[in-house]
Parts: structure tokens; sequence; C-alpha cells
């Protein structure tokens, strides 16, 4: 799944050296944590949170395929 | 008997069933990182890259930091998407910009593992317009085609960040669009009926942007209903009112 994130993120950041995604699983949790340059944040995120909503969105598209659940973590 | 292996396979699911059976514990015991996905590769598996996983014992503590939630940080810079009302802004399609889109969809329908075919052309308005054709495309499209909204979304974002002057780009998939235009075309018919006949105005249903702007354009021009927008993103509608009344 951290590929699929990784290609969905990477052309929205300025520093894609500094970005970095792990991923995780515990039973039927995914869990992905995606580390971004400070200036990227906002970039990800967007206003109320409308970008990240959007990732999340297709995220869960996929993890559905795999009857799993998942959760992405933003940080810096 | 160390508390994590680390294993490779062909798949992330061969992978992790190999580490459970060296550390002889059930997938519920575990924490499972996956370091590397693998890509199945071509032809013949020439390019063929092996998925890894690192396994470790559940009650061992792993690197796994919990990160801030993201809610606060939430002022950004960057232009979304602009309101409907002004279309005539939009800077020319190169075809870098074309490509760039076409590989963001592209390699997003791969992740989803849907195996359409895309094209693209430009619109008479100037707009890119990129469609996804095929079978299985249910997964990227989602419940009321939010999965597809959150794409197009998006890809006008990754897009836009490349470009000069920003260009508006459409995403369809499996049709979904068109055949959602159509119903949208059909219920304003039915809306115009109604005001045109008792004088009044009439709300419709919160729409998208892209939705809405199919309203305005279907009834713009057209004589006896003026359309405007109001309320705020995702609740934001679309009201036909007599061309008479207050405007």
């Amino acid at each position: 799944m951290k590929d699929l994130l990784d290609t969905i993120v990477r052309p929205l950041v300025d520093n894609e050296e500094v970005m970095q995604i792990t991923e995780h699983r515990r039973g039927n949790q995914t869990i992905l944590n995606l580390k971004l340059a400070s200036e990227d944040m906002g970039r990800v995120i967007g206003k109320g949170g409308k970008r990240a909503t959007a990732i999340r969105n297709i995220m869960k598209a996929r993890a559905f395929q795999e009857r799993r659940r998942v959760s992405i973590n933003i940080g810096e | 008997m160390s508390n994590w292996v680390e294993t490779t396979a062909k798949t992330v699911d061969l992978a992790i069933e190999q580490a459970l059976e060296t550390l002889g514990v059930g997938v519920d015991d575990v924490i499972i990182e996956v370091i590397e996905e693998g890509e199945a590769g071509g032809l013949l598996g020439f390019g063929r890259k092996p998925a890894r996983v690192r396994v470790s014992l559940a009650d061992e503590e792993v690197s796994e930091q919990t990160m801030p939630s993201d809610e606060h940080a939430a002022e950004i810079d960057e232009e979304d998407e602009p309101e409907e009302e002004d279309l005539d802004r939009y800077g020319a399609v190169t075809p870098e910009l074309e490509d760039a889109a076409l590989d963001y969809v592209q390699a997003i329908m791969q992740g989803l593992n849907i195996h359409g075919r895309i094209g693209s052309y430009i619109g008479e308005d100037g707009s890119l317009n990129i469609e996804v054709t095929g079978k299985d495309c249910g997964p990227a499209i989602g419940h009321h085609g939010e999965t597809l909204d959150a794409i197009a979304y998006l890809t006008g974002l990754a897009v836009n960040r490349k470009a000069d002057k920003r260009v508006r780009v459409s995403l369809d998939i499996g049709g979904y669009r068109q055949r959602r235009e159509k119903k949208i075309r059909e219920m304003v018919e039915r809306q115009v009926d109604r005001v045109e006949s008792s004088g009044k105005p009439s709300r419709l249903k919160p729409m998208t942007a892209a939705e809405r702007r199919i309203v305005h354009l279907a009834l713009k021009g057209r004589h006896g209903v003026i359309t405007y927008s109001q309320g705020v993103d995702p609740e934001r509608y679309v009201v036909i009112a007599p061309a008479d009344g207050d405007a």
C-alpha cells in the first residue's frame, strides 16, 4: 500500500528527499506513516484537511480490495 | 530466538507467511513492517522485485511512532479549485502537462489494480479531459463517485503544480461522469419546468463544483431562468430562479 501512497503524494511535495513512508500491519489493520518536510505539510493536508481526505479516500478504496483497514498518519 | 525476522518472497503475503512460520506464531501476534512491496515485473518476470517484510512479535515495542494528527496544520498557500463562475482564466494544456496528468492517473489506477484503457483530449473550452474505460473500474469510482472525485481533485493539483497558468482537468472513469451528467441534465429540465410554472426558485441538492458547473452551463443563456450557487462546500447547491425575479 505504501507504493500507492507514494504515487499519490510525491507529485504534491517540494522536498521529495525528505518524504518517507513506513507501512506497518497488525491484524487486518494497515498503518501508514507519512513523514514530510514541515514546509510540505500544508501541501499534502490542504485547507481543512481537504487534500488529506482525498488521499485517504483513495487509500481506503485500495484497502477495501484487500479487506483491510488503513490509517494514515501524516507528520514532520 | 530473536524477536523479529526479515523475509523476502514474491509477494508481501508470501513473505509474511514465511516469517510467521519461522517465528512459530499467528498473524494476530505480530506487527509487520512492509519494507518493500515488490513488483510483479514484466514478461517472464524480468524486472521483478521481491517483497520484503520485517515481522516482530507484538509484545515487543517496535518503532511505530504514532505521528501527531494532521488536523491542525491546515493553513495553506496554494489555490484550491476556483468557483465555477470564473471560467475564462485558464492556461493552455501543454503536451508535458497532459503526459504528467496521464502518468498520475495511470499510476493510481495501477495501484487500485484497474487495468482499463486511458486516453485524453483537449475540450472545446481548453480543458484537459482524461478518460479511463474498462470493466472493473468500480473501486476507482467509489460510493457516489467519491473516489473518482478524490482522484480528479489530486490530479488537478499535481498537474497545476507544474503549470504556469492554471489548467482545468477533468476525469471520467468507467463512464460515471457521463451517466451522471445525463441525469443532472434531465433533472435540471424538470426543475426548469417547475420554476416556470410556479414562478418560484428551486434549490437543487448539494453538488460538487464540477457538477454545479454542468447546471450553470446547461442553463446559460436560457430564457426565463437564472442560476446561482449558495452555501459552503460540500453543501453548496445551485438555485434555479425565474429571471424576472430579484435578479
